[in-house]
């Protein structure tokens, strides 16, 4: 109650003064990098990135033709069964076959080996095996093969560490036609219950000729 | 033990007033107490089903409760708006309400906390918060800051107010030396309180509406509008209702607060607008569903302009000369004033953080009658406490409680000019 | 993991009073679960937790989710693997927007089906803009992907420099050492300070009770993953700490149909994630933020 008429005067100011004081520590205190994020910096330094593809194993294909019965191929196509040199559509036999893959530039023997077709065949002329298919692609999508190569492209399968399996490139595309079809996607969330439904809509940056958009109602 | 002893007799002396009176007052009371019923109907249905019983989501994650909590603590904080002219610069006008205004406070702070409490998804787990027992994160975390600073302002209003009076009930005049680093405290601890619940909002990168460094100022202005413009309202009745002298000069000295406090928050919400506007980067977007309305979804946008049209109709009203001098005007004014505050700072400011979300998808806000009736509860709870508080606390004030032993008691010497 | 040690063995001892008395309190009530009930109230922090205290928690735990469910839950409590931090990277040219790491996620992580949470959101985004304000959440179309369409999955990206974690005003949320940051459901108060603070929505409370199809039950649990939740605290993704802690891959990358996802340790120079951060022009959402997200995007 006795203190300086002058001092009590202060009282407003130095709170406030305090305060921010208080809240640039503060803010400082809160916001410094912890040693992890630096420490990873250091580890992630170029010097020491890995050039050589990682060792991996490519997943068998073959199991998975054969349950399809379309493997071993030579039980058809035989001594009994000439190869045809000459480019033509597609036989009856493989009818299931819808040849995109190319646009109409290649034909069955630019992959498959004319004389042992339980083989892939190369550019040279080099046997490849179906369960190596990658290094058939590969001759053409090098980019592609470099990424799958080191994990960019591509599926790894069962474990993050340890030996690396990798998905074979048939796994996900035909061969013959070989881009990933549009499908139904599963549903959207929903919303939490209790609200009503509330969907946004706007005009597309860039229009593009759409077929229908079946979203406007759910 | 006889201190304790006599703080006991004065404990339930005070009860006794407090609980005892008109029957219009006993009918007050009871009306009060009838309005928290509804509310805690609304919480246990709450409990049971957990708040997906409100109109929160994922996306709007807090509302009406948190709305209300911040607007509360601004109200708790400008308490100190008496506080300083009181004891700071002694002006003994002041200094006959003080203990009004700290009641107010408590009721505000004890409302603020129900507010948060009926907000937790967990609330039996709110011993978690107990430093040592639980695990408080404090200081990293504002949450915990905020804790903190709210359960110490609501202890400081109940501590320095009943000191203060038991002293008078006794008659005791021996000067407190103690007081004036108590109030020092206060003072610190009031603006602190509300820059805190400032920062917990503005510390959130994620939502750029809050993320601004003028949140915490914008706080301090709205709520030393609202919060006298409430204080002068609760004055009004407790001088009509409760017979208790509040000089003229504090209704004249609230009224100046309010109307300077409301410019100062006009012109930087006008600074904040021109900055999201004038460039409306993609840290508009939310100041821009507020206003305009976000691709059709513009709930909100009636509601602020109904709040920004009430803050200025209260300013000219307050600073117009040809109608402040009229107590009818300043009363309308205050009135809009608090409730223009409580839209812009629930609502306006919670609410639209979260529109649109982080990843750009608009979810608006309803309250739901759970959130709308325990909220009324709530206010209820503390216009309870309020009268409670304030009606010993006039008691003393005026003499009429006194303690059996106190000596002859002196001529008042406050509050004397109506 | 640091730890209260200071107070601690004070702090051990009131609480083990507090319940000593009430477990005193409850046999004389002669209340069957009650003290079932104390234990759960009482609970420990799971970073205070001792070893022996963690193991009793789990064999509560599993026994209330045989009681609750009806099912055999296991609760693991495998611990961060050394020298390992998680990272992910994803290639947005190769996800078409189909939605599989988000069926897959929800079965894996037992996340509630209604109310439904999901830790994914696959954005449907313009061509030639990475506005996320101008993305479309709740995308129904016959088929994707829609033509001028990509689309960008957003889920936790398990910042270095959590705002969450910051946000937390008990503690009941924290980055361990592999990187993840986890939620100790037993320990949130629910209240939502995280969900506030988080830039990429990747919190999901509990507002109502979850529900779990009793058949579809992941019983391979986590006590810090994907055991079923109670109502009212916070949950969101863990990179499936208890398959990666494991060496497994995450569910999500395991349902991936077009292999868009690479999942690896951040401080092997060998590991594809590494490569890909090296090799690949990448970019992580709302880096202006500083919150060092361990979630990479990149394109072909």
């Amino acid at each position: 109650m006795n203190v300086p008429r002058r001092l009590r005067l202060l009282v407003p100011q130095l709170s406030a003064v305090a305060i921010v004081a208080g809240a640039v520590a503060f803010a400082f205190k809160v916001t410094s990098p912890t040693s992890q994020v630096e420490a990873e910096r250091e580890a992630a330094s170029p010097a020491v990135v890995a050039r050589k593809p990682l060792p991996f194993t490519v997943q068998a294909r073959l199991p998975q033709l054969e349950e399809h019965g379309t493997f071993p191929c030579k039980e058809c196509h035989d001594e009994s069964l000439p190869t045809d040199p000459k480019e033509r559509a597609m036989p009856e036999d493989h009818g299931d076959i819808d040849l995109k893959h190319g646009g109409g530039r290649f034909w069955c023997l630019t992959c498959h080996d004319a004389d042992n077709r339980d083989v892939l065949r190369g550019l040279k002329g080099q046997p490849i095996a179906f369960d190596e298919q990658f290094l058939l692609c590969g001759q053409c999508h090098f980019r592609r093969q470099r990424d799958f190569l080191f994990g960019a492209h591509g599926k790894r399968i069962g474990s993050w560490q340890g030996e690396r399996v990798l998905a074979p490139c048939t796994s996900c595309h035909d061969a013959h036609d070989p881009s990933i079809k549009p499908r139904k996607p599963y549903r959207a969330d929903r919303l939490r219950e209790g609200l009503r439904t509330e969907r946004r809509t706007h005009a597309p940056l860039i229009e593009t000729p759409s077929q229908g958009s079946p979203d406007e109602q759910r | 033990m006889d201190s304790l002893k006599a703080t006991l007799s004065f404990l339930s002396a005070a009860t006794r007033v407090a609980l005892s009176g008109s029957w219009r007052y006993r009918a007050w009371l009871v009306v009060c107490a009838l309005a928290c019923l509804p509310g805690m109907w609304a919480y246990w249905g709450q409990l049971q089903h957990g708040l997906v019983v409100t109109g929160m989501s994922d996306q709007v994650s807090w509302g009406a409760y948190i709305a209300n909590f911040t607007y509360l603590v601004g109200v708790a904080a400008a308490a100190v708006m008496l506080v300083i002219p009181s004891y700071v610069f002694h002006n003994e006008h002041t200094k006959s309400v003080v203990l009004l205004a700290e009641a107010l406070a408590v009721a505000a702070c004890m409302m603020a906390m129900l507010f948060v409490f009926v907000d937790l998804g967990h609330p039996e787990r709110g011993w978690h918060l107990i430093p040592m027992l639980g695990r408080l994160n404090w200081p990293t975390s504002l949450m915990a800051w905020d804790v903190i600073v709210l359960s110490g302002y609501l202890l400081f209003n109940l501590v320095v107010p009943f000191v203060l009076l038991r002293r008078r009930w006794r008659g005791d005049e021996s000067p407190m030396p103690w007081l004036g680093a108590a109030i020092g405290v206060g003072i610190v601890w009031a603006i602190a309180l509300h820059t805190v619940t400032a920062f917990l909002f503005s510390a959130n990168a994620a939502r750029p509406f809050w993320h601004t460094a003028l949140l915490g100022p914008r706080f301090l202005t709205s709520a030393f509008a609202s919060g006298p413009a409430l204080l002068l309202l609760a004055f009004r009745v407790v001088k009509d209702v409760g017979g208790f002298p509040v000089p003229r000069q504090v209704f004249r000295f609230l009224a100046v607060v309010v109307a300077v406090a409301l410019q100062v928050n006009l012109v930087m919400l006008g600074a904040e607008l021109f900055t999201e506007f004038y460039a409306p980067t993609e840290h508009g977007a939310s100041a821009s569903y507020l206003f305009l309305g976000h691709e059709g979804h513009a709930r909100l946008v009636p509601w602020i302009y109904t709040a920004a049209g009430m803050q200025l109709a209260a300013m000219v009203l307050l600073i117009a000369p040809a109608w402040n001098d009229r107590l009818r005007n300043i009363l309308l004014a205050c009135a809009l004033c608090v409730v223009g505050v409580w839209i812009e700072k629930g609502l306006g400011l919670i609410v639209p953080g979260f529109i649109p979300t982080p990843i750009g998808e608009v979810l608006e806000y309803v309250p739901t009658w759970t959130e709308t009736v325990l909220s009324f509860s709530i206010w209820a709870f503390g216009v309870l406490v309020f009268t409670l508080l304030a009606k010993p606390a006039i008691a003393i004030q005026l003499g009429t409680l006194r303690s059996p032993s106190a000596p002859v008691p002196a001529p008042p010497a406050d509050g004397e000019t109506p | 993991m640091s730890s209260g040690d200071g107070p601690r063995v004070s702090r051990r001892g009131v609480l083990k009073v507090l319940g000593a008395a009430c477990g005193t309190a409850a046999a004389t009530a002669c209340a069957p679960g009650y003290s079932e009930w104390l234990q759960r109230f009482f609970q420990e922090h799971y970073q205070r937790m001792t070893p022996e205290e963690v193991k009793d928690a789990l064999a509560r735990m599993e026994r209330e989710y045989q009681q609750q469910l009806g099912v055999e839950v296991r609760v693991k409590d495998s611990k961060p693997i050394p020298g390992v931090r998680f990272g992910y990277a994803l290639n947005i040219s190769k996800c078409k927007g189909y939605r599989e790491c988000v069926r897959a996620c929800i079965e894996e992580n037992n996340l509630s089906r209604d109310p439904e949470l999901a830790y994914i959101r696959v954005l449907e985004m313009d061509n030639g803009t990475l506005d996320l304000e101008r993305s479309d959440h709740y995308y129904e179309h016959e088929t994707v992907p829609q033509p001028g369409k990509f689309y960008l999955p957003v889920s936790c990206m398990q910042c270095d420099n959590a705002p969450c974690v910051k946000a937390c005003p008990v503690k009941a949320t924290w980055a361990e050492p592999d990187g993840v940051v986890v939620v100790d459901y037993d320990w949130c108060i629910g209240c939502r300070a995280c969900q506030a603070a988080c830039p990429y929505g990747a919190r999901h409370f509990n507002w109502g009770t979850p529900t779990l199809p009793p058949k579809g039950i992941q019983t391979d649990t986590h006590v810090l993953g994907n055991r079923p939740r109670p109502r009212g605290v916070v949950e969101k993704c863990t990179f499936c700490l208890h398959r990666t802690r494991e060496g497994r891959l995450p569910a999500c990358h395991e349902a991936c149909p077009t292999g868009a996802r690479v999942f690896g340790n951040l401080l092997d120079p060998a590991s594809e994630i590494r490569w890909v951060l090296e090799h690949k022009t990448v970019f992580r959402l709302k880096e202006g933020l500083k919150t060092e997200p361990k979630f990479w995007y990149y394109s072909d």
